[in-house]
């Protein structure tokens, strides 16, 4: 069975290959250029976690617990993160892939299909997490002085984790697949959004990330520290995992192995429920799936609205084109987990606001700059939300034409107009959740009108560019062959997306930070009568790059994906 | 009305097209015959503009592909052997997206819409989404589509291919409907009876290049047959084939 499982996976990986090369024959130098870009980042990731592990280390008392505490937070996120994706991968590798009609007819062994899709589904859904799991066991490694071998035996540990988390997500979805009826996908989705949303305020609780920002708002000091002795969710193997491999960094290879032998035991019991779902209940599930891609169309409240009355202030074929792209977006299923995603999201993102008010900062003449300077900062949380969602909505929009692009192509239609239609479609809503995240913010923290303004300003910039980027590094990436929107944003180019629209999102703030600096001093100082003084020079030349940076984020991709889209054959 | 001038393409090594003219004017239904893998869909994917040519020369309508793509996107319509539609989109729906894109009149497109439709008998599966329609029915409602917008000159890759006997016959009498409009027809086929029944000319393409061109008449001294009928004529041209191998293996 296992043999049978490897070739199938080979096959798989055969086809990645193949393709990868194929489109690495036609733009080598973008490939190449854009996969350094990949490494600077993961560099860039490695010292920026470095630091941050130096810095904890020699604080009195709680660096090292902080330096413990922060692994298994790691691996608490991952766990998440891994739960959920290979959900959504397994709904697209097991039901709804292409060439799973013509497996499932032919004369195969089903564990065999069974399990090769399940590997299929770790690696496509948990691949970032091992790239993104290296620099921080670097980090460690330097650290506690482990070495390579110490990066090497934490790899191997978050292998065993990633391969016990795809298991247990791939039971749960066949589970799910079979016990609902075939017309409730919709259901599936709901109780996903459901059970999303309880986990995060779980994790975040769990987490307490507050506490860690502003340990002053303890009460007493010992209380502080006991809280961050105590376990992370020690029943979870995450904790496990990340008590294994910190046990490996420090040498101490007895506990280690007490942990990564309770990781075996899970993996046993989580691979035995998946061996027993492989078989009729997975078949079952699947005949339900391929029943409800057969149903008839069910009209709903949405089709009754007339859009393209709605959309009258939009002018031109761009109207049709959004009309279009709206009917096709509402209709597809895959796309609602994608909706669950954004919703998890802000939620993460409403949570640490809330639990990091700055108005409960103790009273002095310095906690009003702190927290102002603090907020510029939370602007930078607020960039990486919509980052992440832009790259779920707006990456993935030029890929979700899919094989009917070569109407679009055919249309006496301009790939300018298109892309215009793209950037209008995705800029409205991501700006309105912006600005809605910035309001929250501003209303939680209580700071004055010209941050106020500013925050507004760069959030209006965050989501033209993030937009534009989306836009244009979607064109330049297409993957017109995914089956599933999940895929899009977890490929190769969404990958790149992420890292720039990060770098952007990093340099901005960077940019402004300087203004800011100024007017914050200069508030001080009239405060303290003091005589500051602004260097015109470094003001002018950080405005005027800033401005710059961000008509290149404009105007860049979406010129650069215009052309990719001209060159793309189909 | 279409000139295609030493036209060439290649992937990496391979020569998919070798230096090939064809010539057709307008009011004409042009066969393009070949057997499996000769260039006939990639010819058709160049003149479309969904492929660029290596080297050559591809005019529509006295337009250069290469200088003004969207101009002579306006006079062409497509249909692909696979039609690969918007899924999600209702059949009336698509129909009102492609008025919508050629910039046509709304309540012009729609009344239109419906009429082609009923024509095609899919009208009972107008308010259904694509995604239920099967190979033929999508065929259909490509063939409406293009017919929607009216364009000068139509393109089609395989159209029969799943196309049940009663609208093949539609499709086919369509075709000579639009020859009588005064349209031309590019037609990429299989099917011989179709040429023979339709084409004023006929290009016969192997290995990617033309080895044969020309009216029934002209292909018939051409092949050396004395056949009239074209399938011999292009069994003799392409290389009958030897069907030994085959025999034997089902043997």
């Amino acid at each position: 069975m296992l043999k049978n499982s490897l070739l199938f996976l080979q096959i798989s990986l055969r086809s990645t290959v193949n393709s990868l090369k194929k489109s690495e024959n036609r733009r080598p130098l973008l490939y190449l250029s854009l996969s350094l870009a990949g490494a600077i980042f993961l560099l860039l990731s490695y010292f920026g976690f470095y630091r941050v592990l130096q810095a904890m280390m020699p604080i009195p008392d709680i660096g090292t617990v902080l330096v413990e505490k922060l692994i298994s937070m790691v691996f608490l996120t991952f766990l998440f993160l891994l739960l959920f994706s290979n959900v959504i991968v397994a709904i697209s590798t097991f039901y709804l892939s292409e060439d799973m009609n013509m497996l499932m007819a032919m004369p195969l062994r089903r564990n065999a299909l069974f399990f090769s899709r399940y590997l299929k589904t770790a690696l496509n859904s948990s691949w970032m997490v091992l790239v993104m799991g290296l620099p921080i066991f670097a980090a460690y490694a330097r650290i506690y002085g482990s070495g390579a071998a110490g990066v090497f035996e934490s790899v191997l540990v978050l292998m065993l984790f990633i391969l016990i988390t795809a298991a247990m997500g791939v039971t749960f979805t066949v589970l799910l697949m079979r016990i609902f009826p075939a017309k409730r996908t919709r259901d599936i989705f709901m109780i996903l959004a459901v059970i999303l949303i309880c986990s995060l305020v779980v994790l975040v609780r769990y987490l307490q990330p507050e506490k860690l920002s502003n340990p002053g708002e303890q009460v007493v000091f010992a209380e502080f520290l006991l809280s961050l002795q105590a376990p992370t969710a020690s029943y979870l193997p995450s904790y496990w995992a990340s008590q294994a491999v910190l046990s490996l960094m420090l040498g101490k290879t007895g506990v280690a192995l007490d942990y990564i032998y309770r990781l075996f035991l899970l993996g046993a019991v989580v691979f035995a429920a998946l061996f027993s779902v492989s078989g009729c209940v997975f078949t079952r599930g699947w005949w339900n799936s391929a029943e409800n891609q057969l149903l008839r169309y069910k009209k709903r409240f949405f089709d009754k609205l007339d859009l393209y009355r709605g959309l009258s202030f939009i002018k031109g074929k761009e109207r049709d084109l959004m009309v279009k792209d709206i009917r096709v977006f509402v209709r597809d299923s895959t796309q609602w987990p994608q909706l669950v995603i954004i919703l998890a999201i802000i939620v993460i993102y409403v949570i640490n606001i809330y639990f990091i008010r700055m108005d409960r900062m103790p009273l002095n003449a310095y906690s009003k700059f702190i927290k102002e300077f603090f907020f510029i900062f939370i602007m930078g949380f607020a960039g990486f939300v919509v980052a992440a969602i832009s790259a779920r909505f707006v990456f993935s929009s030029i890929s979700v034409e899919g094989r009917s692009f070569w109407i679009i192509k055919l249309a006496p239609v301009s790939l300018r107009q298109f892309l215009k239609e793209k950037f209008l479609l995705n800029f409205i809503p991501l700006f309105l959740l912006s600005e809605f995240l910035v309001i929250l913010s501003v209303y939680f923290a209580k700071i004055d009108s010209v941050t106020c303004a500013v925050c507004m300003v760069m959030s209006f910039m965050f989501s033209i560019c993030l937009t534009a980027m989306g836009v244009g590094f979607g064109a330049i990436f297409p993957k017109f062959d995914a089956v599933n929107t999940a895929e899009i944003a977890a490929s190769y180019g969404g990958l790149i997306y992420m890292i720039f629209a990060v770098g952007y999102i990093i340099v901005s703030e960077m940019l402004l930070a300087y203004p800011m600096h100024l007017y914050y001093t200069g508030k001080l100082g009239k405060l303290f009568y003091l005589n500051i003084k602004t260097d015109y020079f470094w003001l002018a030349l950080c405005l005027v790059t800033f401005v710059l940076v961000q008509a290149a984020a404009i105007v860049l991709p979406m010129r650069f994906g215009r052309k990719a889209l001209e060159r793309q054959e189909i | 009305m279409i000139e295609i001038t030493n036209l060439t393409k290649k992937f990496g090594k391979f020569t998919a097209i070798d230096n090939i003219s064809i010539t057709v004017k307008k009011g004409e239904i042009f066969g393009f015959l070949g057997p499996n893998g000769a260039g006939k869909t990639t010819t058709i994917k160049i003149m479309t503009g969904l492929l660029k040519p290596t080297s050559g020369l591809v005019k529509l309508g006295g337009i250069d592909i290469a200088k003004d793509a969207l101009a002579i996107k306006k006079i062409i319509g497509f249909i692909p052997d696979r039609p690969y539609l918007y899924e999600k989109l209702t059949g009336l729906e698509f129909l009102e997206f492609i008025g919508g894109v050629y910039g046509m009149d709304r309540a012009v497109a729609a009344k239109r819409a419906e009429e082609l439709l009923r024509i095609f008998e899919l009208d009972r599966w107008a308010e259904e989404i694509v995604e239920s329609y099967s190979h033929g029915m999508k065929q259909k409602l490509v063939m409406a589509g293009n017919l929607l917008h009216d364009p000068e000159i139509y393109i089609v890759d395989e159209p029969m291919v799943g196309l049940d006997p009663k609208s093949a016959k539609i499709a086919r009498e369509m075709f000579l409907d639009l020859k009588k409009a005064g349209k031309t027809l590019f037609i990429s086929t299989h099917s011989l009876e179709i040429v023979e029944s339709l084409c004023d000319t006929i290009g016969i393409i192997q290995n990617g290049a033309i080895i044969a061109g020309g009216t029934m008449g002209e292909l018939r001294e051409l092949s050396k047959t004395g056949s009239s009928n074209l399938e011999d004529i292009f069994l003799e041209l392409t290389g009958a084939p030897d069907l030994t191998g085959i025999l034997n293996y089902l043997k």
